[in-house]
Formats: structure tokens, C-alpha cells, sequence
């Protein structure tokens, strides 16, 4: 399975409607974005699942229905379009139960340009993550490197403490963060050029 | 050309310390501010550690998983974590050296924080080392802790947050009173100083066991610098339009994002939303549900008086709190120290030096306020009564007609006398629905006795209620008025069917509304003479009526007596001139339907080109008292170009709508009007054939916006727009399918 096709690839396999596969991708890449999106809107994590769940449907359905060409705007366009429209929905059906929480409330819906920065901040978060992942899974980075970062950055070990365990210089450390920092500029950078529509 | 550097370079290390904002001895800070490379070796670090920021933070979640570890520094005994907010952890920590306990701020993201937020860490340290004051946390000493970040040890306050303490010990109004007083004392002295904090609220505000508050997190203040010195204060201009304190407490200037209107005066904004609640336990503006909403609310709505909440609360707190929650920030206290001085002359029982807002001013400010909230309509409906007295004094010259008139007057100061909220006793958050039935039971049960007084402000009302839609409360109204009249002069009789008339209109009952207007006809020619604006109304909406009812003819008929009634008067310009030329186009419009319906077209080519000469003049007699962005001539604009695409010129009709979506956009971009406008301006493109890709995707979003207000209003008007909407997308992506478009596209 070609887990790196990019979105324009995928939308035009998700014609097929017997392609399994690149629906799972499709999703894979997308419903994190959406749920975040829906949280940041001030949903609650059940309520989150349950748009991304609803939009990512409804996607599907108008999609292979001829209603998404992609010559009619962004494909995260649309999707915000409908998510908002679901989310929209949600609020009027549980119209005055519904109590949003804290200073996310404030995302204003009807605020387009708004709306589009919250779902192109949570895109670039679902990168990130993904980054993250690749460059544990299956880096070609050198494994020391690795540990170097992982003890500086995410334990927040000083560097001369990781010098002394892993038996090198202070200096060495600062070249793994770096070099580390490099690999995973890239692997972002090669994730991005995957997003083909909304980069 | 290179520079000559002093000293060696800095290696890797140094160069990494220094992005991390540690100390490195002077002679290498000196090679730094020569040496290029250096520079941008640096540079480059720190934009790899604002990368890796960024990174991080996308983790967080999976990083703070996996993560028991805590924060070390050197001197000090780590306790337990107290706080975990925004912009820092907070530890309960003892110093080694002195075992007391002390409190350690630090950076969430440590290291790797990005220049801004060490900036704004910086920034705190400073400016609270500056302070000492019993009620602001005092700060014993910042530094770097083991991990790179940077810290900061300060005074370890054991007590309750403003709200705890409020909600778990339920002091009395005295002893909340005095406390607010205190903390007053303490912002006062840090404004002193040049300092403003900007992000007061409960949270920031501990009251200890002692019940003495401490204002803490200066995280956000920003140092004066005419008062600081210039170091630092290039700096802070990076901060300069980001909005950092919290919405709940945030004046309206902060809301609006501008820097240079913060001063001292928006703590006294936020101070007085505190007091507020202290007061009330409620918070005095609604926060609505998006922050458009938010705004506004704060922006254009006086929150009432807390005494609405609590009747016990005495007029002084009322009048103190407003003052500090005014808009404008030259009406609120000068600072916090004037704020705390008015709190100590109410407990120690002396008259305040705020004083209750003069009428006049309450009534510049309700008018200001509905204004912009509420399109003038309050404001309109105290105009229409005033011109319906003003009418009254003009055309009436019998004595009692001229005490009437002053009755009416008078009327209208009562009214207005319900709007001073500083007496506790009106209601001040109205809206103009509430408005209105207030003036209805009130004329009703005021003026029970005096018909005509009640009938004129009834009429004002009930025509209030026809603008707004409210059909069924203006017939009640407006038949209720008539009733009153029944023994009064043929003119006041007439307006009342002329008014009946308009209601049976909107109810599309036509064969109704020609009675009542046929009625409003015969009287006001009996009782003005026929060469009378109020005449020439008449004959307007009789010609509106017979249009509906698809009698062309009799319409032309009543629309041509209504213009030369009014030529002759000399009172054909403007506005009033303006509809009825828009009338009378609409009128030819609906003939050159009728001829097509003949297959005449001659005759409908004819009537097409009359419609827009009458739109033409119309649009020029609007331009003649208008101002240039007036949403009239958007409407007018609009108007010609539908016109023109009829005639089947595009380009034009194009142009006239591009100006009317500009102008009418002002009003917000996705109003009614401006949607359909778009649509109009769709068909003319899709005619040309031009730009039917963008178009097709605006029209997408058009077509979700009006489904989505169609639901919202369960407007079936707007569903059927949206509909229309559909359909013409269809067309688009008929056409573009099409073999001669389809090579474009790719």
C-alpha cells in the first residue's frame, strides 16, 4: 500500500467506490484534522468524534456524487464547510443544552477566515504528529541521535547530563539536536508536499 | 566587506546558550554585536528552536504522556506542581538556603520556548522585581534552571483565588467592599510606577489567610517605558496589536486590538468588571457565543446596574461600578487610585466624587447605543414620535390641538425618562422588541384617558412593529388606533386606514388593503385637500395595491396622480421621489412581462428601457441626499444592474453589481442582500460565459450560507433562494461540463 500518495492521488481513487484502501487513507490523513478542528470549537471529544465521524461521511457520499470537483475551491474548504455546517446542526439540535467551554468558545463559526486558520493550525499539528512517528518508526536516523534528542528535548535532561550518560561531548549533543532537527524538517517538508491541496 | 571582529568566535555551545537567553561574559557579547557570522549562526539556532517548538507543542500531548519527570533547579527543593497554565508551570518549592517555601514560575515549553514567550517571561521578572507592596507578590529571584529554562522564585501565598474566596467563606458586602478597596491600593501603586498589568482577573488574585489580597502574574504588564527608561521598549512593540489578556476581563479597547489606547484606565475597566462581581456574583456583560458577539456586547451594551442583581445594593456601588465599566475610557476613573478612593468614601459613608451621569447624557448615549445595536431603530421610533408632535405643532392651529400637542410631548419625556437606568428604575438593556411592548401597555394604561395622545404614540408603535415583521401585534396595534379615532377628525382617521392598509398589504390580503386605502383616500382629501403629501402617499400605496392585484393600468393610473400631486407640491426630490420611481420601474417591468407574454417585443424591449430610466433617476434623486456609501445606493445599484442583465447587457449589469456588493458588504458580507446580489451578478457571468469556475464556488458558499440562515430563521423566503441558488449552480456546472468549456479547465 503506497502510504505517501498525495491528496490529489487520493481523490482521484476514492472514485473507485471498491477501493477500501485509499478510503482508509483518506480518512487516516483527515479525521484526526477534523476532530481537533470540532475540540477547538469547543465540542466535547464525543461530540468531536461524532462530526468528523458525520462529515467524513457526508464527504464520501457528495464526493462520489459528483457534488466535490476539485476546480471549486480546497478540498479543506470543503471539508471545513461541511464540518461547520454539521457542527451548525449539532448546536441547534441540543439548542441550549449546549454549553461550550472555556476561551474556545470563542472561535467565531461564522468567521470564515477564522475558521480556516483553526483547520489550517490543526493540519499542521496532524504533520507534526505524524513526523513524529516516522522519525521513530522508521528513521534513517542514527539511533544515539536519537536517544540524544529525546533526552534533551522531550525529558528535558540538561545537556550536560546526556553528554556524561551517553559518553560524549556537550558539543556532540547540540550537533544530534540539530542534525535531528534537519531529518525532521524534512520529513515535514515531504508531508506537506503530500497535502497537495491545502499547502 | 567583512568586519574586524574582536575575539575568537563563539563555538556551538556558546552559541546555543545564548539562543537559550543565558548569560555569556561580556567580551564574547561584544564579539557577537561584530561578528556576521556569528550572527547568523545564531539565528539559525534560534530557528531551529522555534521549529523544534513548534514541533513539541504539536506533541504535547504524547510527550506529556510518557513523562514523569519534573523540572529541576539548582537551590531549590521542588515540592509539588500548583499551577499548569498557558504560559508556565507553577511549583511549590523550598529554597534550600533559607527553608522558606517560595513559589517557581517557569516556562511550559522550557528551552526550546520561542523568542516571543521568553520575551514576555523576561518581561514579568522585571517588572515585578520593580514592585513592593503588601498586596502584590513579591519576587525573591529569577535564574535558569537545570534544564536551560529559565525561573522564577517568588512569594508563596496560601490562601484562595478572588472567586474561591468569594464562593467557600461568603464575606459580607462590607468586607468584600474594604478587600476591593485594598486591591485597588495595590494596582494603584504598581500604576505608580508606570506599570499596568492588563490581565486583571480573579485568577491573578489570591487572597490569604489573613484576607489580605495579593495581585500576582504580571506576566502581561507592560512597562511604561517614559517611566522605565528605553531599554526594553523596542521590544515590547513585537507585542504591539496581540491581544493577550482574558476575553472575560478584557475593555473594550483591548478587544478592539489597539495598543496604543491601553493605558492605565483599561485596569480600571477591568477592575470594575471584578467589582461587578464581587458585588453580584455576576458577571456584567454577556459573552456571548462567538467573539463578534462578544464584542458587541461590550462595545455597545451598559451592563446594568448591579442593584438590578441585588436590590439591597445602594445607588453608590451602582454609580461607581458604571463609571469604571465606561466604554470610553475618559469617562471611566482616571486610575485605580480614584477607583479605591470613591470604595473608601462609600464606607466611611461620604458622598462620592462620581456623580450619576446627567440625563442628558444617558440620553445620548441610549440613543448612540441602539444606534449601532439595534440599526437605529429606538432611535428612529423616539424620531417618529417626536416628528408626530413636531406634525402636530406645524399643522394644527386650534388652542386645544396645541395643548395636545404639548401633551404629546410630555408623552414622549415620560418615555424617555424610562430609559434612566441610573435610577434604578428603568430598564436600560432593552431590546427594541421589549421596547416596543412597553410602549404598548404603557400608552395604553397612561394615556387610557386621553385617546389622542395614546393613539398617536400607538400609531408610532404599530408601524414599529410592521417594519420589524411583526404583522399580527401591528394590526392588533394599528386596529386598536383606529377604534380610538373613531371620533376624531377625517385626516387622523385616514391615517389610521391608510396604516390598515399597509398591514393588510404585508398580509397580501390586496382586496382588504384597497379598502382601507380607497377609505384613507376619501378622508384625507375631505380634510387636507387633494394637493397634500399625505394624499400623494395615499394614492402611492394604492398604486402598490392595484400592481399587486396585476392591474397594470389602474396602478399607472394611481402612481402617475401620486408623482404630479407631488411635482406640483414641489416636494418630487429624494427619497420619497426615489420610491416612487422605483414603483413605477418595477410597474414597467411587470408589463414587459405581460408583452411577453403576448410575444410584443417591441413593447417589451419599450418598457425594459423606461424601467431603467426610472431606476436611473431614482438612483441619481437617492445620490442627491445621500452619502456616498449609503446602503440606498448599494440598493439602487443593485436594481439597475438586474435591470441591465435584462436588457441583456452584461457588462454593465456586471459593474452596477460589483458596486453594490462593495457598498453593500459594509454592512457585513454575508447579509441578504449581499447574497442575492452576488447570485444576480452569478447570472450576468454565466451569460458572458466568463469566470464560471470562481463563480461556481462562490456560488457554493452562497448557496450553504443562505441554507444555513433559511434553517436558522426557518425562513422559507430565503429556502427558496437558496434553491434558485442551486439551480443556477446546476446551470454553471451544465455549461462548464459543456465540450467547447471543457478544455479550459484543466
Amino acid at each position: 500500500m503506497d502510504i505517501n500518495r498525495t491528496t490529489t492521488a487520493m481523490l482521484d481513487a476514492l472514485h473507485d467506490a471498491g477501493n477500501a484502501n485509499v478510503w482508509e487513507q483518506f480518512d487516516r490523513r483527515y479525521r484526526p484534522i477534523l476532530i481537533g478542528f470540532a475540540r477547538n470549537l469547543g465540542l466535547t471529544d464525543q461530540d468531536s468524534a461524532d462530526i468528523a465521524q458525520e462529515t467524513l461521511a457526508r464527504f464520501l457520499s457528495e464526493y462520489r456524487n459528483g457534488r466535490y470537483d476539485r476546480e471549486k475551491g480546497r478540498l479543506g474548504a470543503w471539508l471545513v464547510g461541511i464540518a461547520r455546517y454539521r457542527i451548525l446542526d449539532l448546536r441547534r439540535r441540543s439548542a441550549g443544552k449546549y454549553q461550550l467551554a472555556g476561551e474556545s468558545a470563542i472561535v467565531d463559526i461564522n468567521d470564515e477566515k477564522n475558521l480556516s486558520q483553526v483547520w489550517e493550525d490543526e493540519r499542521r499539528h496532524a504533520v507534526l504528529r505524524v513526523a513524529m512517528e516516522e522519525l521513530q518508526e522508521n528513521s534513517r536516523t542514527d539511533p544515539k541521535t536519537i536517544k540524544v534528542f529525546e533526552m534533551l528535548m522531550v525529558h528535558s535532561v540538561p545537556p550536560q547530563a546526556v553528554a556524561d550518560e551517553l559518553e560524549i561531548s556537550v558539543h556532540d549533543v547540540y550537533l544530534a539536536k540539530s542534525r535531528v532537527a534537519q531529518r525532521l524538517r524534512k520529513i515535514v517538508e515531504r508531508i506537506e508536499s503530500e497535502y497537495d491541496d491545502d499547502a | 566587506m567583512m568586519h574586524d571582529s574582536i575575539g575568537p568566535c563563539l563555538d556551538r555551545m556558546q552559541l546555543e546558550q545564548v539562543a537559550s537567553g543565558q548569560n555569556v561574559d561580556e567580551k564574547q557579547t561584544i564579539h557577537m554585536a561584530s561578528c556576521q557570522s556569528c550572527q547568523e549562526q545564531l539565528e539559525s539556532i534560534r530557528d531551529e528552536n522555534d521549529f523544534l517548538g513548534e514541533f513539541l507543542g504539536a506533541n504535547a500531548e504524547v510527550i506529556q504522556a510518557g513523562q514523569g519527570d519534573q523540572h529541576q533547579v539548582d537551590g531549590y527543593q521542588i515540592i509539588c506542581e500548583i499551577h499548569r497554565g498557558g504560559q508556565g508551570i507553577v511549583y511549590e518549592a523550598e529554597q534550600i538556603s533559607t527553608r522558606r517555601t517560595v513559589a517557581i514560575k517557569m516556562l511550559l515549553q522550557g528551552r526550546f520556548a520561542t523568542s516571543k514567550q521568553r520575551q514576555r517571561f523576561e518581561q514579568e521578572v522585571e517588572v515585578i522585581a520593580g514592585l513592593r507592596h503588601p498586596g502584590i507578590v513579591t519576587l525573591y529571584e529569577s535564574g535558569i534552571a537545570l534544564g536551560g529554562e529559565i525561573y522564577f522564585a517568588m512569594e508563596f501565598v496560601r490562601g484562595a483565588t478572588l472567586d474561591q474566596w468569594l464562593r467557600t467563606l461568603e464575606p459580607s458586602r462590607e468586607q468584600r467592599v474594604r478587600l476591593f478597596a485594598e486591591v485597588c491600593d495595590a494596582v494603584r501603586y504598581a500604576h505608580g510606577r508606570g506599570i499596568i498589568h492588563r490581565d486583571l482577573k480573579p485568577g491573578n488574585i489570591l487572597v490569604d489567610e489573613e484576607g489580605v489580597p495579593h495581585v500576582l502574574d504580571f506576566g502581561l504588564a507592560r512597562v511604561n517605558d517614559t517611566q522605565m527608561g528605553v531599554p526594553g521598549s523596542e521590544r515590547l512593540e513585537t507585542m504591539a496589536g496581540e491581544f493577550l489578556g482574558t476575553f472575560a476581563y478584557a475593555s473594550p479597547e483591548q478587544l478592539e486590538g489597539d495598543p496604543d489606547r491601553i493605558d492605565i484606565r483599561t485596569d480600571v475597566f477591568a477592575l470594575g468588571i471584578l467589582l461587578y462581581e464581587v458585588l453580584t456574583g455576576e458577571p456584567p456583560f454577556e459573552m456571548g457565543r462567538s467573539l463578534t458577539e462578544l464584542v458587541h456586547n461590550r462595545m455597545e451594551r451598559t451592563p446594568p446596574p448591579p442593584s438590578r442583581h441585588d436590590s439591597t445594593i445602594p445607588l453608590d456601588l451602582d454609580v461607581i461600578c458604571l463609571k469604571a465599566l465606561s466604554v470610553d475610557p475618559s469617562r471611566r476613573y482616571g486610575s485605580a487610585g480614584e477607583l479605591e478612593e470613591d470604595l473608601r468614601r462609600h464606607l466611611d459613608g461620604r458622598p462620592i466624587l462620581a456623580r450619576a451621569d446627567s440625563t442628558a447624557y444617558v440620553l445620548g448615549r441610549m440613543v448612540r447605543r441602539y444606534k449601532l445595536a439595534f440599526g437605529a431603530a429606538v432611535f428612529i421610533l423616539l424620531l417618529a414620535i417626536g416628528s408626530a408632535i413636531g406634525f402636530g405643532i406645524l399643522f394644527t392651529r386650534a388652542e386645544a390641538k396645541q395643548v395636545l400637542a404639548e401633551q404629546r410631548l410630555s408623552a414622549l419625556g415620560d418615555f424617555i425618562g424610562l430609559f434612566n437606568f441610573y435610577t434604578g428604575q428603568g430598564k436600560d438593556d432593552l431590546r427594541v422588541s421589549e421596547a416596543m411592548e412597553l410602549m404598548d401597555e404603557w400608552a395604553m394604561t397612561e394615556y387610557q384617558d386621553q385617546p389622542e395622545v395614546a393613539s398617536t404614540i400607538l400609531t408610532s408603535v404599530g408601524l414599529f412593529h410592521l417594519s420589524f415583521d411583526n404583522i399580527e401585534r401591528a394590526h392588533e396595534v394599528l386596529e386598536y388606533v383606529l377604534q380610538l379615532r373613531s371620533d376624531s377628525d377625517a385626516g387622523e382617521r385616514g391615517e389610521a386606514h391608510h396604516n390598515l392598509g399597509r398591514v393588510w398589504m404585508d398580509k397580501r390580503d390586496f382586496l382588504q388593503a384597497e379598502n382601507h386605502y380607497l377609505m384613507a383616500l376619501d378622508l384625507r382629501t375631505t380634510a387636507l385637500g387633494a394637493m397634500h403629501p399625505d394624499v400623494a402617499m395615499t394614492l402611492q400605496h394604492l398604486g402598490a395595491c392595484k400592481r399587486k392585484q396585476q392591474d397594470f393600468k389602474s396602478a399607472e393610473f394611481f402612481y402617475s396622480r401620486a408623482e404630479s400631486t407631488l411635482v406640483d407640491l414641489g416636494l418630487f426630490d429624494g427619497e420619497r421621489a426615489a420610491r416612487l420611481l422605483n414603483s413605477r420601474a418595477w410597474l414597467q417591468n411587470d408589463r414587459a412581462l405581460e408583452a411577453g407574454s403576448r410575444q410584443d417585443q417591441e413593447e417589451v424591449e419599450e418598457r425594459r428601457l423606461q424601467a431603467l430610466a426610472m431606476f436611473l433617476h431614482a438612483s441619481a434623486m437617492i445620490r442627491s441626499e445621500a452619502a456616498p456609501d449609503d446602503f440606498r445606493i448599494g440598493r439602487s445599484e443593485r436594481s439597475i444592474g438586474t435591470q441591465l442583465r435584462w436588457l441583456n447587457r452584461h457588462e454593465e449589469a456586471i459593474e452596477r453589481y460589483d458596486e453594490a456588493i462593495r457598498i453593500l458588504s459594509t454592512k457585513g458580507v454575508d447579509s441578504d442582500e449581499v447574497l442575492a446580489t452576488t447570485v444576480d451578478r452569478a447570472r450576468s457571468l454565466l451569460a458572458l460565459g466568463r469566470d464560471l469556475k470562481t463563480t461556481a464556488a462562490e456560488l457554493h458558499r452562497v448557496v450553504s450560507v443562505q441554507e444555513h440562515l433559511a434553517q436558522e430563521r426557518a425562513d422559507p423566503g430565503l429556502e427558496d433562494k437558496a434553491r434558485q441558488t442551486r439551480e443556477l449552480l446546476i446551470d454553471f456546472e451544465t455549461t462548464m461540463a459543456s465540450p467547447q468549456d471543457a478544455g479550459s479547465g484543466r
